[in-house]
């Protein structure tokens, strides 16, 4: 599958609270991507990207930022997710998705968010422990 | 990324201030990053039929795989270092 991931499976249309630190909400982050015109972080530091007369602002440059690395991210979740729930919800591939196949992905979907999330607080738990005890 | 700013950049408070904005970034993307792989290898441990929930043996279990995927870590690193030092290869 390639790694972008395809723009239909991204219009489930909720925006679910996220992790710690990421918003998720790819529909949106889409929306500002399809606007900024850049695939990435090599666009240099142009006009574009909040230089006015010369001078930076770090405010707009960050914001544009923080939603790819959102959308990064975005895409990668969904390619482990697909990959981890067709390995749990199809066993031998038929000539088309049946209703419990289905039922069984959109499960996993949500199961897949709930445990990021739970990986994601013991992560950070730990992190602090560690930091205690420096 | 190029030095922001060139050379004359340090002088730039903007710049600076981008730097230390894009380095926070950066240690937020580390981690999310970090949680990805962690889920590569708990989500096989720990969760078998995905159900409505997460039960708390679920919850638990991945909780503790976080925890002692960080400790083989450090385990490994550890020895390894032992092993090198010894003059093994």
């Amino acid at each position: 599958m390639p790694r972008g991931g395809s723009r239909s499976a991204m219009h489930s249309g909720r925006c679910r609270p996220g992790s710690l630190l990421v918003p998720w909400c790819p529909a949106r982050a889409l929306q500002f991507r399809a606007g900024s015109g850049g695939a990435g972080m090599e666009g240099g530091f142009g006009s574009e990207f909040g230089a006015a007369g010369g001078k930076l602002d770090p405010g707009l440059i960050m914001e544009q930022v923080k939603v790819q690395i959102a959308v990064a991210n975005a895409q990668e979740l969904l390619q482990r997710m697909t990959d981890k729930c067709f390995r749990k919800c199809i066993g031998k591939p038929g000539s088309s998705l049946d209703n419990s196949e289905q039922k069984c992905i959109a499960m996993c979907m949500d199961r897949y968010m709930d445990a990021w999330n739970t990986v994601s607080r013991a992560y950070n738990s730990r992190l602090q422990r560690e930091r205690a005890n420096m | 990324m190029a030095e922001l700013g060139g050379p004359d950049g340090g002088r730039d408070p903007a710049v600076s201030e981008l730097q230390r904005l894009v380095a926070a970034e950066q240690q937020r993307a580390q981690f999310t990053a970090q949680v990805h792989n962690f889920m590569e290898v708990c989500w096989d441990k720990c969760v078998d039929k995905p159900g409505s929930k997460l039960d708390s043996r679920t919850e638990g279990c991945l909780a503790s795989c976080v925890d002692r995927f960080i400790d083989t870590t450090l385990s490994i690193t550890n020895r390894f270092a032992q092993i090198v030092q010894k003059g093994g290869h």
